[in-house]
């Protein structure tokens, strides 16, 4: 079982790595252009994965990651399931700061095959900001971009004095 | 499980990022880079202190006390040995002065110390004799040992043995456990690829197997994991 | 867990005096774990509903699909007025047919309202009684023989909304629930007619795969008569080019033998036993087919009891003896949670 670390490589000068992992790859391609649409002063990778663990043989080959999305529909129960498998496979030391939960669908009760209350449940568990967003509407979803390009700039250390886990300090106490 | 890379940097967009190298640019970089010195060293900092929590620094300044003690110690002892041969020394000095003098006092001095002389190789004949007497009971000792550790080495080869004889008996039971285990891990598997197609081929047949009762019973068999 | 108790609810409309605020989140339950995310199944008030429902009164509720639609309270409502009600909704419906002309009040007319109470339709004392309304055509002078035919029914209902009642201002009558059944039009006009009539407002109530699986559960817990219908779930699969529905079908007495294993304590449930109930069955499906049935959408459940589709449609199944509170119960929390 291979898991994954937060510090075990080290940055690349003026670039940042965010690691999407979600079961609609449709979704998942959708929010990574929106991201790379948006004008950043940085270079930033993103990978996409179904599900972790992520292949060993890529290893050597992959970034230092320096935030992972979990994306889970509201719409489907297997999404969360997916998640909730994946989580086992990332080091204690990524929910410093390093995780973030996006909870796509939402505004959509009808649709809602997950219980809120178990995504909260996840969300303090593993002491990780969550993210609600609907991914289907253009303008949410490039709310979102922003949104995501901003916590990785400070999930890579690219802002000085503010730190993923003093980020993800200020954010959780703002519930 | 797949993993797709996106890297987009066009390279119209690289040249103008070189072409943006600017002294905004190096600030902001030397920025980032002292934030992640920053972030790095605050957790290898955090993995030492848990490493070396416990380690206090007590120990060294009792390790000195206890050396200093027995410095201490030897010091005395050297020092009463040094005014025990300083007193030796005068009385034997007085005892030569006193027989130079040749008078009656002197006469018997010299008896006694012949007298001395006498008890004293007397002293080392039966000390020598005790030596050689503890000599041989070393030697017998030390015979007793040797056929003790003979004997146990006789005895563990004797262990050793029938060790030996009792694994050879157990490998072979071992041995054929582990053919009939994996033998029978080939046949689950075949079993269950078998199972697979059957399941398949049953669905793919489109044929309705709810219906028929005994089908429906095949189908529902299936299921279950062998 | 589910919270399905309405005084949860409640303490958000203290402060709202005309419209329920949208508290969608209510409906989905704040607090985690069995202690809190429970229903009662037969609390007293659902006793002395089944025993009132023998009564040949309730009798046309059963076996026809009812469209649900979720209403604030109704400002200056009061049940001693039916008759005069019933006299101004069959005159504007009148008008509504004749593009807005005004029409008197009291006159013979086309088509004849009824609204009356349904006092056996209560979950417990202290609730308001359920309001019939149905439209029925008057037979025309040639064939007086010919009886009189009910073109379009709707009801109100509160069942089990003790703390409801109790919290409403004065002037205010909460009967949260409506169900339609008939042409949509008449639906619209009588809707429109209570909107400007007391100050309501109706919304369609579309039931989540959440709910929906919740039902699944809460029917398949009912005691079964003899050769009752398979339990039928409808999914569809999203994001594919043409549509896809997956129909699975349980023998009742195979589904109640499941829900019984997985049920702790009798009369009540939890969300945790209901998502361990669908997640057999959908590992069940996985084994044969090799689909994920958690990853498409509940449409439609349908048992011996009651079926419901996700579009807020529901059709009260056979038997009457299981028009059973805890449903309506739910109903009344879904129509409370609706936005």
């Amino acid at each position: 079982m291979a898991v994954f670390q937060p510090f075990d490589k080290l940055p690349v000068l003026n670039s940042a790595t965010l690691l999407l992992v979600g079961s609609d790859r449709g979704l998942q391609q959708e929010l990574a252009k929106a991201m790379l649409q948006e004008k950043k002063s940085f270079k930033i990778s993103i990978h996409l994965a179904t599900s972790l663990p992520l292949p060993s043989e890529g290893d050597h080959l992959r970034p230092r990651i320096d935030l992972i999305v979990f994306m889970i529909d509201v719409k489907t129960k297997y999404s969360l399931k997916n998640v909730e498998a994946s989580l086992a496979h990332v080091a204690a030391s990524f929910f410093l700061g390093k995780v973030c939960f996006l909870v796509t669908g939402v505004g959509r009760v009808n649709y809602c095959s997950v219980e809120m209350s178990s995504i909260w449940k996840l969300g303090e568990v593993y002491c990780s900001p969550v993210l609600y967003c609907e991914l289907e509407l253009e303008r949410t979803r490039v709310a979102t971009a922003q949104r995501l390009l901003r916590m990785l700039q400070i999930c890579a250390g690219h802002v000085p004095g503010v730190s993923a886990l003093t980020f993800n300090f200020m954010l959780r106490n703002s519930y | 499980m797949a993993e797709g890379g996106q890297e987009q940097q066009p390279s119209e967009d690289r040249e103008r990022a070189m072409a943006a190298v600017d002294v905004f640019y190096l600030l902001r970089v030397r920025d980032q880079m002292k934030q992640q010195l920053l972030e790095c060293s605050a957790v290898a900092d955090a993995d030492k202190a848990a490493v070396s929590h416990h380690a206090g620094k007590e120990r060294p300044v009792q390790i000195a006390i206890e050396d200093y003690k027995k410095g201490i110690e030897n010091e005395i002892v050297s020092f009463w040995t040094k005014t025990l041969a300083l007193q030796r020394i005068q009385i034997t000095a007085a005892l030569r002065d006193k027989m130079k003098q040749n008078d009656n006092d002197s006469q018997l001095i010299l008896e006694a110390v012949q007298d001395i002389v006498k008890l004293s190789e007397a002293i080392a004949a039966y000390q020598q004799q005790a030596r050689e007497k503890e000599q041989k009971v070393a030697d017998i000792q030390r015979q007793r040992l040797l056929l003790k550790k003979v004997g146990r080495e006789k005895l563990k080869q004797i262990h050793d043995m029938m060790r030996k004889l009792k694994e050879t008996q157990a490998t072979g039971e071992v041995k054929t456990l582990e053919e009939m285990h994996t033998a029978y891990q080939k046949e689950r598997k075949i079993t269950s690829i078998i199972q697979n197609v059957l399941q398949c081929i049953i669905i793919g047949s489109r044929v309705n197997w709810a219906e028929d009762p005994s089908l429906k019973a095949v189908v529902l068999q299936l299921e279950k994991n062998i | 867990g589910v919270v399905l108790r309405p005084f949860l609810v409640m303490e958000s409309l203290d402060g709202a005096a005309r419209t329920l605020p949208s508290i969608g989140r209510l409906s989905w339950g704040l607090p985690f774990g069995r202690a809190h995310g429970r229903c009662g199944l037969s609390p007293s008030g659902g006793l002395l509903l089944q025993k009132n429902l023998d009564s040949q009164a309730v009798a046309f509720l059963l076996r026809k699909r009812w469209a649900l639609y979720s209403v604030t309270p109704l400002y200056k409502f009061s049940s001693a007025h039916l008759k005069a009600y019933a006299k101004l909704l069959s005159a504007y419906i009148a008008a509504e047919k004749q593009n807005g002309l005004a029409v008197e009040v009291g006159v013979e007319l086309d088509i004849k309202v009824a609204i009356s109470c349904l006092p056996d339709l209560k979950g417990s004392e202290q609730d308001e009684a359920a309001v019939l309304v149905q439209l029925s055509l008057r037979p025309q002078a040639s064939q007086k023989k010919s009886e009189e035919k009910v073109v379009w029914s709707g009801w109100f209902c509160s069942v089990c909304g003790d703390d409801l009642s109790k919290n409403m201002p004065a002037d205010f009558t909460c009967l949260p629930v409506f169900l339609a059944n008939g042409a949509e039009s008449y639906t619209s006009i009588v809707g429109s007619w209570f909107q400007k009539m007391f100050d309501c407002c109706f919304h369609h109530l579309a039931i989540s795969p959440l709910n929906l699986s919740w039902m699944a559960a809460m029917w398949t817990g009912c005691k079964l008569e003899e050769n009752a219908s398979a339990m039928e779930l409808v999914f569809s699969v999203p994001s594919l080019p043409q549509s896809l529905d997956i129909s699975y079908a349980i023998h009742a007495e195979d589904a109640k033998a499941l829900w019984d294993t997985v049920q702790k304590t009798p009369g009540e449930i939890t969300q945790e036993e209901v998502d361990v109930f669908m997640d057999c069955l959908y590992s069940h499906f996985h084994r044969h087919f090799k689909i994920h049935l958690s990853a498409t959408k509940l449409v439609k459940v349908s048992t011996a009891v009651a079926s419901a589709h996700c579009d807020g449609i529901i059709k009260l199944g056979l038997s009457r003896q299981y028009f059973i509170a805890a449903f309506q119960r739910k109903l009344l929390t879904l129509a409370l949670g609706q936005k």
